[in-house]
């Protein structure tokens, strides 16, 4: 994946996923709030589109999910890295670095 | 059972997948509404944020279960297992929406079916092999006459013994004749039957023996040998009651007794489907008619290593020698052969080609119909191919799944197009003209089941691979990132109206053929006959020679006469009747030719003799069928075996050789008496509408007497009604006579235009076919354009344009389309309907007035086809439109 990449913001949301997830596991419901909160919504407007990617993610083998029970005592989905979710995270995130980098030093010298 | 298991699994697995979809979706509105009531929100109100926030329920829970549901198919993995997951999801796409299913299974199975059924007529009468053995050398053989320019000429006896004896070419020659025949056997009633006289060499030829018995060999072939003959396999048991006990047995025909020596198979029906009784023809090089007489067909057997071209080659040369030898009999004659079944089909060929070249059209239209529809689908569909491209289905792997979902459609197409065969066929066979050779052979068989599927499926290719291509390539990830808003890509839609005027260019070919064969139909109906064919029956008599003396030379035709006279008399006197008249050829019979000279011109080379068509009528006959008398007068009963030998001609004869001075007074002889010309009649059309009338003349029945004769009644009410009178009174006077043939005149004439008739209904039905097909194309296309284009519309509303200008420009676009197709459909058909020519009568296949027609019709078709959606685009309140967006 290149810097400039339109597949970038889509990146972005997965990215934010699996930064989330690196030290334990959480519910979708969870996931999507931090977001929200880390991101002032400029990531996830629907909230229900967080989904569809969890569900990508998880059948690229990024992500296990499994069902647990939540603070409140409900059933709820939790999702945690898998091996290769974590090396996807290294990886993207040096992408991302020097992404930003580049775009940084464009906008920089201009 | 395992497929069941698999199925109740994969339904099982299904179902987990869904709950577990809905209950995490579940939770997630419900713990936003609970942390929202925290926040001091009333209930009901948390609720509905909740769920405004969520966003779109229906969708984001139909794009989860997507990406779930596809990565379920990938467990498998080798091509046979990928073929399984992409039938799968090809049947699941299409049971999700099957009113488009419905729409492309219907098209195509109309295309398909109309297809199968001309191919199966197309592969019984022209593709077929003769059921002979080593039917690829069995020949035609035939003379043609340089001086009067025809080609298909029959042999005379002497020639054909010659080229028996000379030619270096054939293993075997055989002759036949179909004489009249009245099957008279020991019992029963006296049956009209057809029988062929025929070389004994016939059946070693054709390779066919008898089931029963055996067929008749040289020594019954002889001259003067007794009469042998063999039965047809229907024959026998419909009239011997498949007696084996028949064989020995004496049967007459004719008056002849004859020997019944065997049967033959059902299988074999050579000359024609009908015949039912084979003899020896019983001639020789030493006892045959004369060489100017032309009674006999010939096939023959090439020998191994010999090709046409050869046999052709050898036989002009004995030609030329014939020529020489026999230069009163055989100058300007000629002689060729060609392939058996050629000379069975030859004449019909054109047309099949012609009507299975507009069916291919007609798929063709099918085709672009539904290649159109997928396009329009596959922009929509462009969220589904973005989540399976993004999941890692390659482009190739994404091309076959949209392929194997169209070659799924096809083959559905193809079942429902065997329904539409199945009843195509029995409407073909039905409506197929009598003459149409080997219709008994057309069916549904493997053959045609074979090329059912291979039109299907190749069907299923073409039409799939554009818009799978198109689908492939699409752009994986916007349509997942704009949120489920799917825009109109200019470049699908310009796709689909590129289509659009390519099946109405398709359509435009097929209604210009149609109307040109419709123009030609029309002309041929009205050429004027020359005769009034209404109200008038058509019963055939023969008399057998035996019991009434009639032979050339004979002068004692007493009781030919007799009988002739008390049957006019008997059938004048019957209720309705208006008139009644013999005739040894009715109108609508082209018979037969013969020589004259007209007395006192100086006698003109030989070759170089003229032909004329003779037929012997009775007294009533101009008024009974109404030719009308232009010169002199008819017959009257002056007009006896004894009274002044008299003729009357018609007026090509008269044009022909009379054209400085009045025909009537004039003597012209025949079969060696001289005539006065007492008057002059009407040209009548008896070779059929399309054909010149031939020079030809009359003379009175009485004074050449014939055994074998029509009785023609004019009649107050419908003709047919008085059918069965006739025929009691044929049987009063002589109890041993059939009468056969019984018709109307009408329906004798029609029959020379039961072929173009034929051609046109199924032309014109393949015409509507497409044009339906293409205004389905056309209002597809457009109401899709105003769906996609309906925020624009509003805008347009909204800044002034009235619904008529809205109407007026969709409506426009419609008619756009058609136009562009229209032009270059007609271009086409300045190229394709040169193909019809020979299939025409009275246009030339370049006709201003049917392309103005077909120019008009499909324009007005694509007029209406884009009405309705334009009266819906007029309709669009701005505001909404607007707020759609």
């Amino acid at each position: 994946m290149s810097p400039g990449n339109p597949e970038r913001l889509h990146g972005t949301l997965e990215l934010l996923v699996l930064k989330l997830l690196e030290p334990g596991s959480m519910n979708g419901y969870a996931i999507g709030v931090r977001i929200q909160e880390l991101t002032d919504g400029a990531v996830i407007v629907e909230e229900g589109s967080l989904y569809p990617a969890l569900y990508r993610m998880q059948r690229r083998g990024w992500l296990k999910a499994e069902w647990g029970k939540s603070e409140n005592n409900r059933r709820a989905k939790y999702y945690r890295l898998s091996r290769v979710g974590k090396r996807q995270l290294d990886k993207e995130t040096a992408e991302w670095g020097s992404f930003a980098a580049a775009v940084g030093k464009i906008l920089g010298s201009g | 059972m395992i497929k069941k298991l698999f199925g109740l699994w994969a339904t099982i697995r299904r179902q987990n997948i869904q709950q577990d979809i809905d209950s995490e979706l579940a939770y997630h509105v419900e713990m936003r509404a609970r942390d929202l009531e925290a926040t001091g929100m009333g209930a009901a109100a948390a609720r509905r944020e909740a769920a405004r926030r969520f966003g779109n329920h229906g969708r984001i829970r139909a794009e989860c279960r997507e990406v779930m549901m596809v990565d379920a198919e990938r467990q498998g993995d080798g091509i046979m297992a990928q073929f399984g997951q992409d039938l799968r999801y090809a049947v699941r796409t299409i049971l999700r929406n099957p009113g488009f299913a419905a729409t492309v299974i219907l098209t195509l199975g109309l295309g398909i079916g109309a297809n199968t059924a001309i191919f199966s007529v197309v592969d019984g009468v022209l593709l077929r092999p003769l059921p002979y053995a080593d039917s690829d050398r069995i020949v035609y053989v035939a003379q043609n006459d340089r001086l009067r320019g025809t080609q298909h000429e029959w042999f005379s006896g002497p020639d054909f013994f010659d080229v028996l004896e000379r030619n270096v070419v054939f293993e075997s020659m055989a002759a036949w004749r179909t004489p009249q025949a009245t099957l008279t056997s020991p019992d029963g009633e006296p049956q009209r039957i057809t029988a062929a006289s025929t070389s004994h060499t016939l059946f070693s030829i054709l390779g066919v023996g008898p089931v029963l018995g055996r067929v008749y060999d040289a020594d019954d072939d002889r001259p003067g040998a007794d009469a042998v003959l063999v039965l047809s396999h229907q024959i026998w048991v419909s009239r011997f009651g498949a007696d084996e006990g028949v064989l020995g047995r004496l049967v007459a025909i004719e008056g002849t007794s004859y020997e019944v020596v065997g049967v033959m198979p059902p299988s074999f029906t050579f000359p024609s489907a009908g015949t039912q009784v084979w003899m020896p023809l019983q001639i020789s090089a030493a006892r045959t008619p004369p060489r100017g007489n032309h009674f006999y067909r010939v096939i023959a057997k090439l020998d191994v290593n010999v090709n046409l071209d050869a046999a052709n080659g050898n036989l002009t040369a004995i030609a030329a020698d014939l020529e020489e030898e026999y230069a009163d009999d055989n100058l300007g004659r000629g002689m060729w052969t060609q392939e058996l079944l050629g000379a069975m089909v030859g004449s019909i060929r054109p047309a099949l080609l012609m009507l299975l070249g507009a069916v291919g059209l007609v798929l063709a239209i099918a085709c672009v119909n539904v290649a159109s529809l997928l396009f329009a689908r596959s922009t929509v569909r462009q969220r589904e191919v973005a989540i399976r491209g993004a999941l890692g289905a390659g482009r190739n792997r994404l091309i076959r799944q949209f392929l194997t979902e169209s070659v799924v459609l096809s083959l559905l197409g193809g079942a429902a197009g065997l329904l539409v065969a199945l009843g195509g066929v029995r409407g073909l066979v039905a409506l197929g003209p009598a003459a149409l050779p080997r219709l008994a052979n057309v069916g549904i068989d493997g053959r045609v089941l074979l090329f059912a599927m291979l039109a299907s499926a190749g069907t299923g290719v073409l039409f799939g691979i554009l818009p799978a291509l198109q689908a492939a390539k699409a752009d994986l990830q916007s349509p997942l990132k704009e949120g489920g808003r799917t825009p109109a890509r200019s470049g699908g839609q310009g796709v689909r109206r590129f289509l659009v005027v390519t099946e109405v260019a398709l359509a435009a070919v097929l209604v210009t053929g149609a109307g040109l064969l419709i123009q030609s139909f029309w002309r041929l109906q009205a050429v004027d006959p020359g005769f009034a064919a209404g109200n008038v029956l058509v019963a055939n008599v023969q008399l057998p020679a035996s019991r009434y003396p009639q032979a050339f030379g004979s002068t004692d035709f007493t009781q030919v006469l007799a009988f002739q006279r008390e049957l006019v008399q008997r059938v004048g006197g019957l209720p309705n009747v208006e008139s009644v008249a013999l005739a040894v050829h009715h109108p609508a019979n082209p018979g037969w030719t013969s020589r004259f000279i007209i007395d006192g011109r100086p006698p003109v080379a030989p070759g170089e003799q003229e032909e004329a068509r003779i037929n012997p009528v009775g007294r009533d006959y101009f008024r009974t069928v109404g030719i009308q008398l232009t010169r002199g007068r008819g017959f009257t009963e002056a007009d006896v075996t004894d009274g002044p030998r008299v003729v009357v001609i018609n007026e090509t004869f008269a044009r022909r050789h009379f054209s400085d001075q009045d025909p009537v007074g004039q003597r012209l002889s025949f079969w060696g008496q001289s005539r006065e010309i007492v008057g002059v009649v009407a040209d009548v059309k008896f070779r059929g509408p399309a054909q010149e009338t031939r020079q030809g003349w009359y003379a009175p029945m009485e004074q050449i007497p014939f055994g074998a004769f029509s009785v023609l009644v004019r009649t107050a009410g419908e003709p047919l009604d008085i059918a069965p009178l006739v025929q009691q009174q044929v049987i009063t006077i002589d109890p041993d006579l059939p009468v056969f043939g019984v018709s109307t005149l009408e329906q004798q004439f029609s029959g020379f235009v039961a072929q173009p008739r034929f051609n046109m209904l199924l032309l014109g039905l393949f015409a509507g076919v497409a044009m339906v097909l293409a205004a389905v194309g056309i209002y597809g296309v457009i109401s899709y354009g105003v769906n996609q284009r309906t925020h624009e519309i509003g805008v347009r509303i909204s800044l002034g344009a009235s619904a008529g200008d809205v109407l007026r420009h969709v409506v426009g676009q419609g008619v756009a389309l058609a136009a562009a197709g229209v032009a270059i459909g007609l271009a086409g058909s300045l190229l394709l309907t040169r193909a019809l020519s020979s299939l025409l009568f009275g246009v030339g296949s370049v006709h201003l007035p049917t392309f103005i027609a077909v120019a008009l019709i499909v324009s007005l078709v694509a007029f209406a086809a884009s009405y309705l959606p334009a009266r819906r685009a007029s309709n669009v309140d701005p505001m909404v439109a607007l707020r759609s967006e």
